[in-house]
């Protein structure tokens, strides 16, 4: 039995649906009309490139969200500022050891898998079991002291820099449009991660132990699964899926210990995603850095600064499972 | 009429049939049970009346009125109260405090007078207090009035719950298990205060349980589910006689 | 058995279980009489103390033999204190305070939240920065205090129910994201809005006017607008101590505990919700009113969600099981960049010019106190009243850790 508000809402979404997809559509259809020149589309291309490529980097800052959660129902406000540190271990590896793009790169990410496991045993560890709310404000609190911390490490400092990468300054054609390298690189590359990741959950060990630890806890320790281990390799993991994402983030961003404040951003395309699913979290990643972009395509500007948040409230008060959500009641 | 009547009660999980097609009225003043093994569904005909779960099918009428149609948090209101099979409690609250939010729909002042504590407010509290009180009484909650309930062992916990619902006047109070979890001395007190909130408090009782001697000791009528079909409907001396039943708890063999 | 095991249900629900509220009341009232009709320069440090000394003896006098009257002794010490303070200390102590006690409006308002209620907002600066330019907006229009003050209650108040709506909806932790994104875009209207708001310039206020039929006072200077602050904080404690004994407060409660629970007593979760998103938005509204006349000038960088986590911070550090964690909070947060200012000096010089030092401290003690000191200040000061009272039978395992406030909302 559906009330007329469910009905409703739901009419609204597909309303919303239909309105999005045209939104994208458009351009294409008024240039095959003649509406529209080439080289505006061509501008709309790249913009939506762009988006796609900053929503990637979203997508993985939420994925190492949403891990989080599922492990241990907590919100990781934090992860932002774990890709902050990773991107400055890559700057660290690369830029300043000039060590060869591929080698720093992957340096770099078993250094941030190895700094998450040591925030997991620093100060999550001890709060397991703890209400959901002291771990949030625990997170925040260390991703208030992680950029303190970098901020007073010599070398790293306060100060932007940039990490040389090979693909800096090449562009390739796309139709009409041109296209960065470094926007591509993002986009491939987060989709070689997401097909690893797969593989990890479906085919190894540990990745199935952890979705075993996601779905329920207690039933995952009396199968002797050791839980509390794998939330310490979660979070290295979730870590390391953050240094991935600084390592992409910085060609087109820069270094600053200020980058993690793109969490508030993979906030809303967790929800999106409906928090509790990994694949999710990316489309959730790629529809914030998308609508962005149409914001800033379509709307004056200023819109596109609050698109995530405009996107996230619709999303919650019309459809609060998500796009991919299913909504779950207690058993009393 | 009956006070409460269910009429071809339909429930699904997925692909699994909680409850088929299940008629059965409860009349006023009676206490009714319902026994069946794990799954058969006793819960889950709680948790719609409750309005926790919408079912696929069906009607209740409660004094001829559809539950259906309200909302979870009206149905007390209507005079149903009730308790879980697992307790749920406000753990973070005294025992007092408890009894208070059952009298949560018997409020009557509103939200300025509360901010301002007029005497009107005041008043209102006091009257609350004294009734919690009463209810305390009754159940031999005084010593453990100002205790959280974190603090409480399972048993008192179990008969907080019990006291909490009473607090709000039901006229139909549904008890989910009140035996689970209490040993054999608590057990035998619950059954008196069973019978006692039916003669002294005037309620009609739903319940759902396993501890046969209970069930012997208080029903009127029980009713026995099976993989959410009705079984048998009778005193407790038929039901138990009953060779469907048997088989439902023995397997098919008995 | 029934008369030694309890008391009476009157003085259940009294503010001090053992009375005195009356004349602690009166006695404060009195004193404050005594300030405004003295002459300037009449009543000086001296007086105070003279008057809180009577105050003192004739308290302590009436209710020497039990501990509530005692209760009431020292809250009536503490009025005494905060109402001579301006005559007491100087200009930039008295504004401090002034900070203080705002604070603590905010913070009471998230007590009722996060605390009693069990919700979880990230977004208050939003309801702050509404009650802020609300006020200046009226005040630069002309309108007095009681035209102004309520309307920036009104004003959070209904974005209060804006936010809290999801509720009818949602649970838990998205209803704390849906707050986030609330505030973030407040944030960007009050940027983007200029005719209104000033855009990034933002707003200037002076001190607030108090407008009655056929009286006009203005306030002068931070010695009177303390007074104003003190009376609206008074107000605000009384009303959610009020709140909290009475229905609406344990429906929160019951929210906060089992929602199921709460539904199947009959409660309104999402209607709960909403009133509690509504009541302590308003009074953040009210704290971001004053705040506003304090700062003198309010721009959109002053409401960003960094003042939403220090309000967090506030409640967390001093303790939000109780209103008194508001008031130990927002001292802490007054004093504490004054000590870290003060500390900056012994570094060296390297470490001490880095910007982000203050809040690498603050997350530091975020940290600290959600691992060691759950309950806040005020959870350790009532520990240690407890060491003394219990002298020599007080075990470390008296407190042992018990379940908080914030549930799983997953299972919900």
């Amino acid at each position: 039995m559906t009330s007329w508000t469910d009905r409703l809402f739901a009419a609204i979404w597909r309303g919303l649906i239909l309105f999005a997809a045209l939104g994208v559509l458009a351009p294409f259809l008024l240039y095959a009309t003649g509406a529209m020149d080439a080289m505006r589309l061509g501008f709309y291309i790249q913009q939506l490139v762009s988006g796609a490529a900053i929503g990637c980097v979203y997508a993985m800052v939420a994925l190492g969200i949403v891990l989080i959660y599922k492990a241990t129902e907590t919100i990781n406000f934090a992860q932002g500022d774990l890709l902050m540190v990773g991107a400055f271990l890559s700057f660290t590896t690369i830029g300043i050891f000039g060590l060869p793009y591929a080698l720093g790169a992957l340096l770099a990410v078993a250094a941030a898998f190895l700094f998450g496991i040591l925030c997991e045993r620093a100060v999550i560890r001890p709060l397991v079991g703890e209400p959901a709310f002291s771990i949030v404000m625990v997170t925040i609190g260390l991703g208030f002291f992680l950029r303190a911390l970098v901020g007073l490490t010599p070398g790293w400092g306060t100060d932007t820099f940039t990490i040389p990468t090979p693909f800096t300054d090449h562009t390739v054609q796309l139709g009409p449009a041109i296209i960065s390298q470094n926007h591509a690189a993002i986009i491939l590359l987060t989709m070689a991660l997401c097909g690893a990741l797969y593989l990890f959950f479906a085919k190894t060990k540990i990745g199935v132990a952890m979705q075993a630890v996601s779905e329920n806890q207690l039933a995952a320790h009396y199968m002797g699964i050791p839980v509390k281990n794998l939330f310490t390799l979660i979070w290295g993991l979730s870590a390391a899926v953050a240094g991935v994402a600084g390592l992409l983030l910085a060609p087109i961003a820069f270094v600053h210990s200020q980058m993690g404040f793109i969490v508030f951003k993979a906030l809303p395309a967790a929800v999106l995603g409906g928090f509790a699913s990994l694949p999710g979290a990316i489309v959730g990643g790629l529809i914030v850095g998308i609508a962005e972009a149409l914001a800033g395509f379509y709307l004056p500007q200023g819109f596109k600064d609050v698109a995530a948040y405009a996107l996230l409230l619709i999303v919650l008060i019309v459809k609060p499972e998500g796009i991919f959500g299913e909504s779950g009641m207690k058993k009393v | 009429m009956s006070l409460l009547e269910i009429e071809k009660l339909e429930m699904r999980f997925g692909g699994l049939i909680a409850l088929k097609e299940l008629d059965c009225s409860v009349e006023e003043g009676e206490i009714f049970t319902i026994i069946g093994p794990n799954g058969a569904g006793k819960s889950t005909l709680f948790n719609i009346i409750s309005r926790f779960y919408d079912p696929f099918g069906g009607a209740i009428f409660y004094r001829g009125e559809n539950l259906l149609r309200r909302p979870s948090h009206a149905i007390p209101r209507l005079g149903i109260a009730r308790t879980f099979q697992n307790i749920e409690l406000f753990e973070g609250a005294t025992v007092l405090e408890n009894m208070l939010l059952g009298r949560h729909i018997r409020r009557q002042t509103g939200f300025l007078s509360e901010l301002l504590f007029l005497p009107s407010a005041r008043r209102e509290e006091e009257a609350h207090r004294h009734k919690a009180e009463e209810i305390m009484d009754f159940l031999k909650l005084e010593a453990y009035r100002d205790q959280r309930i974190a603090n409480l062992p399972y048993g008192v916990r179990k008969i907080v719950e019990l006291g909490r619902a009473l607090a709000s006047e039901p006229k139909l109070l549904l008890l989910d298990e009140p035996s689970s979890g209490l040993n054999a001395e608590e057990t035998r007190d619950m059954a008196f205060w069973i019978h006692d909130i039916r003669d002294l408090l005037g309620a009609t009782i739903l319940l759902v349980e396993h501890d046969m001697t209970l069930v012997r000791a208080v029903s009127d009528r029980v009713l026995a589910l099976n993989q959410g079909r009705a079984l048998a409907l009778g005193s407790p001396a038929e039901v138990s006689a009953d060779k469907a039943v048997a088989r439902a708890y023995l397997g098919e063999d008995a | 058995m029934r008369a030694l095991l309890k008391t009476a249900y009157a003085q259940d629900i009294r503010l001090f279980r053992y009375g005195g509220t009356g004349r602690l009341v009166c006695g404060l009232l009195f004193y404050a009489a005594l300030l405004v009709i003295a002459p300037r320069g009449f009543l000086t440090a001296w007086g105070a103390c003279l008057y809180a000394l009577a105050f003192g003896i004739i308290l302590l006098r009436r209710d020497s033999q039990d501990e509530g009257g005692s209760a009431a002794f020292w809250y009536g010490l503490l009025g005494v204190a905060l109402l001579s303070a301006p005559l007491l200390a100087d200009d930039y102590a008295v504004s401090q305070l002034s900070f203080v006690l705002t604070y603590a409006i905010a913070g009471i308002g998230l007590v009722l939240l996060s605390g009693q209620a069990g919700q979880i907002s990230l977004g208050h600066a939003a309801f702050m920065a509404a009650g802020a330019y609300t006020e200046a907006i009226l005040h630069n229009a002309g309108a007095g205090l009681l035209v102004s003050l309520p309307a920036a209650c009104l004003v959070a108040a209904a974005l209060g129910v804006l936010v809290g709506l999801p509720a009818l909806r949602m649970r838990g932790i998205y209803l704390a994201l849906a707050t986030y994104a609330f505030a973030f875009i407040v944030e960007e209207i009050l940027a983007r809005w200029e005719t209104v708001t000033g855009g990034n310039q933002g707003l200037t206020m002076d001190w607030p006017r108090l407008v009655l039929p056929g009286v006009s006072y203005g306030f002068e200077s931070e010695r009177e607008f303390y007074y104003l602050v003190l009376g609206v904080f008074a107000a605000a404690l009384l009303a959610a101590l009020n709140l909290m004994r009475s229905a609406t407060g344990r429906a929160f409660q019951a929210v906060r505990d089992s929602e199921i629970a709460a539904k199947s007593m009959g409660v309104n979760v999402a209607a709960v919700k909403t009133t509690a998103f509504t009541i302590s938005a308003g009074l953040t509204g009210i704290a971001g009113a004053l705040y506003g006349h304090l700062l003198f000038t309010i721009t959109p960088e002053g409401f960003t969600i960094f003042l939403s986590i220090n309000l967090l911070l506030m409640i967390v550090v001093g303790g939000m099981g109780s209103l008194h964690g508001a008031v130990f909070g927002a001292i802490f947060l007054v004093v504490l960049p004054q000590l870290i200012a003060s500390f900056r000096d012994l570094l060296p010089p390297a470490l001490a010019s880095q910007s982000g030092i203050e809040s690498g401290i603050f997350g530091l003690i975020i940290i600290l106190f959600v691992l060691f000191e759950p309950d806040g200040i005020y959870g350790r000061w009532v520990k240690i009243r407890a060491y003394f009272d219990l002298f020599p039978l007080y075990r470390k395992g008296s407190f042992r850790r018990q379940r908080r406030t914030m549930a799983s909302e997953r299972d919900r």
